[in-house]
């Protein structure tokens, strides 16, 4: 009997020895070097939109439809993110893939988000060139200083975004002392027929640079542009923790003779070549019960004022008059073609606030985090808010639930926008 | 039997008592000041610093020297290792060493030290006792400038597992970096950590945004600042020491506020002067986490320490988060390669 327990405690033990080495294997081959590397994320993304019919966004985009209070909308998307790596020398390739089924039928869009080649022969200096993001800035939801990247979504700014053809190298230089960071990176950007011909105006090579420090742990970054694509502007952002768990951040954007279009309520349209200063100041608070704030103020000089807004609505609501009388839509289709990059900018106003709290694991259910995510127009009080429900308790695998809701009155931003709420999963799978 | 036994314990606790106090009145001390006065910050500069100050074994301060040295285009940290050498310096203190000087000292025979701080506290660092075994600690837990490969296991009380493979590489006291290899939906990741600043860079997402050391990019029960760990010379000094048996228990505390955990408790095997369990308190002394460290291996190039980390938490029932170590190298790297400019090609660094 004793010997029975004696090889039942030494089998238990046994396994348990077996278990706890299983536990803690760690082969090196799983993770070994390989010069040829690929992976990136599949994605499912269903959408339903809540229609506002009586806004003046809904009557530009729909006014030839028949009316609908919701829309859906499913997205199949595939990333793949490949390298090559020979020596100091890598390639890139980073493809995106849009397959839709929207109240407009199939559509499929493929886009080359990056693809560049890398020269490292030191760590002070790299040099590249192809079709590649920049990311400038430190603000989380905006970024006025990024001259060089196709603005964010406010509401995703984590999303992948496509970049421009340009060459661009980095020098690098740490020191000892309260300056420990110097880099700076001079970035040349053709812009002719086919090449960035979407960035600004034609046949023209810009010049664009940024200078980073880290002087007294604080980030600071002085930028610049100009070439003649855009007009000149010039910028600088800084991010620093002040404690712990508090960190600051901002940008200031000056940008020489930028010309504003606009339109009057009659339709006449108007030139405004002024110097305008666009700012952020924003923070992000980490609480002790592990809440997240994000907190941002932008101030955008390029954006249109209360009246400008007002006058750009009314002159669709009397378009789309105008198209019900006498089925004439001239003026829809003008205000259409005047929106495109100044209109239907995601926030085409002045002055704006955006709020972000997540919470990490509430209830002790792990990898969930809710967050709530609020947009507010300063300029004519109205909003959006979203609660966003994100779980990744599954290997490789996202979950996002998230809804937004527009709020605000007649010829108002959010009031005019032509959703009155916004419902979408996202399944995401990385590979 | 018993009297001889005792007699000879206490003439042999005596010797290596007298032994040691002989050697610490050996020791002559220069530390690199960025003035004359002993309140002064450490210099960062060892070969071209504007003073040495000149301490006794007892802490005293002996004599200021002008670096005759500090003006010196090239060769100057040699030249210097050489002179304090003549002058019968043991150990070095500086804030940052240059390879040749490194390279002088070691055929000199003289120690070195990096320290950052007021010149009289980092003296009075060298001379304690259980600092110095907390700087022996360090570098038995690994070398000065290394890479790694560790894998990170968090632990769910139903013994769900979520697993993270880091590659990790430190220069220093105060650079530390890490970049995701796997799972595919952390890959590419990457963290840099210099002094108390951090920062996370996530691909195709924007430039690296600042993080805090409290919070967690894996989740689980290991922080920011246990992942991107410095020296714990570095970021903490001996308040108390006590012997318990086969193990010294060194009482730590941070040195600045900006410091994740404000005390720490740690174990530490006197033969191997390893860490063999560490309490992570608050200033009130509420523990926050346990940190167990087993499975000693070697690991090569002389490196023997604990490969699997274990930790628990009193606000976290029921969790355990685990790091094992594969591989540990030493290897020199330079300075820009922990910066932010440089977060996203950490992956150009594996071999």
């Amino acid at each position: 009997m004793r010997l029975w327990a004696a090889w039942a405690i030494l089998l238990t033990l046994s396994y348990g020895m077996a278990l706890a080495e299983e536990e803690y294997s760690f082969d090196l081959s799983e993770i070994e070097k390989k010069p040829l590397r690929i992976g990136g994320y599949v994605e499912f993304n269903p959408v339903l939109f809540g229609l506002d019919t009586n806004s003046a966004l809904y009557k530009l985009n729909s006014y030839d439809r028949d009316k609908e209070n919701v829309r859906e909308e499913y997205n199949f998307s595939a990333l793949l993110d490949g390298s090559y790596k020979k020596g100091t020398t890598e390639f890139r390739a980073i493809v995106n893939t849009d397959l839709r089924k929207s109240y407009l039928g199939w559509s499929e869009e493929t886009t080359l988000y990056e693809g560049y080649m890398s020269s490292r022969p030191s760590s002070t200096f790299n040099f590249n060139i192809g079709k590649k993001t920049l990311k400038w800035g430190t603000g989380y939801a905006w970024n006025p200083v990024a001259f060089l990247d196709r603005p964010k979504d406010p509401y995703d700014p984590d999303l992948a975004r496509e970049g421009f053809v340009v060459v661009s190298a980095d020098y690098i230089k740490s020191f000892d002392g309260p300056l420990k960071t110097f880099s700076f990176t001079p970035v040349l950007m053709p812009v002719y027929d086919h090449i960035n011909d979407d960035f600004g105006k034609i046949n023209h090579l810009n010049f664009a640079g940024k200078t980073y420090f880290l002087l007294y742990d604080t980030d600071i970054d002085l930028l610049f542009l100009t070439g003649g694509s855009k007009t000149s502007r010039y910028g600088m952002d800084f991010s620093r923790n002040i404690t712990s768990n508090f960190e600051i951040h901002g940008e200031l954007a000056f940008i020489n003779d930028y010309e504003k279009r606009y339109i009057n309520s009659d339709g006449t349209v108007f030139n405004n070549e002024y110097d305008a200063t666009s700012y952020l100041l924003g923070l992000r608070y980490l609480t002790e019960s592990d809440t997240t704030y994000i907190f941002e103020f932008f101030h955008d000089a390029t954006g249109f004022a209360e009246s400008e807004m007002t006058d750009y609505f009314s002159f669709i609501d009397q378009g789309y008059d105008t198209y019900l009388a006498s089925g004439d839509d001239s003026l829809l289709t003008r205000a259409s073609n005047l929106a495109e990059g100044s209109y239907n900018r995601r926030n085409p106003m002045r002055d704006y606030l955006y709020l972000r709290a997540s919470q990490k694991e509430p209830f002790d259910i792990l990898y969930f985090t809710p967050s709530l995510t609020g947009i507010f127009n300063v300029d004519d009080e109205s909003f959006s808010i979203g609660p966003e429900l994100l779980y990744t308790g599954i290997k490789n695998l996202e979950l996002r639930l998230r809804t937004t809701f527009l709020v605000g009155d007649s010829y108002t931003e959010f009031g005019e926008k032509q959703n009155d709420y916004r419902a979408e999963l996202r399944v995401r799978y990385y590979f | 039997m018993k009297k001889k036994l005792f007699s000879t314990l206490v003439v042999l606790s005596l010797v290596s008592v007298m032994a040691y106090a002989a050697q610490k009145e050996e020791a002559k001390i220069a530390v690199a000041s960025n003035s004359k006065d002993a309140t002064s910050s450490i210099s960062n500069k060892a070969g071209k610093c504007p003073y040495y100050l000149i301490f006794d074994g007892k802490g005293e301060l002996i004599e200021v020297i002008s670096n005759p040295y500090k003006d010196t285009q090239s060769g100057a940290g040699q030249q210097t290792a050489d002179f304090l050498a003549n002058k019968g310096v043991t150990l070095i203190i500086a804030g940052n060493f240059g390879d040749k000087m490194i390279g002088a000292m070691r055929s000199n025979g003289t120690d070195y030290s990096k320290l950052q701080g007021i010149v009289h506290d980092a003296v009075k660092t060298v001379l304690s006792p259980g600092d110095q075994i907390l700087l022996k600690l360090d570098r038995n837990l690994n070398p000065e400038s290394y890479e790694s490969y560790r894998k990170l296991i968090n632990i769910e009380p139903n013994g769900k597992k979520r697993e993270y493979v880091l590659f990790t590489v430190k220069k220093g006291a105060d650079k530390v970096a890490a970049l995701f290899l796997l799972p595919a939906s952390e890959k590419g990741r990457s963290t840099l950590r210099l002094d108390e600043n951090m920062w996370l860079y996530i691909p195709n997402v924007g430039k690296p945004i600042r993080i805090t050391s409290l919070q967690s990019v894996v989740g689980g029960v290991f922080n920011n600042s246990d992942i991107l760990r410095l020296d714990y010379a570095a970021e903490y000094f001996v308040d108390q020491m006590e012997e318990l048996n086969d193990k010294y228990v060194l009482h730590l505390k941070a040195k600045t506020k900006t410091v994740a955990y404000d005390k720490l408790k740690m174990w530490v095997d006197k033969d191997k002067v390893l860490p063999t369990k560490i309490e992570c308190l608050t200033e009130a002394s509420m523990l926050i986490k346990t940190i167990y460290f087993k499975e000693t291996k070697d690991f090569g190039d002389k490196i023997v320490r604990p490969s699997v980390i274990e930790t628990d938490s009193p606000l976290h029932k029921g969790y355990k988060s685990v790091m094992i170590f594969a591989n540990i190298k030493k290897r020199a790297f330079e300075d820009e390669v922990f910066t932010l400019t440089s977060m996203p090609n950490l992956e150009s660094l594996r071999q």
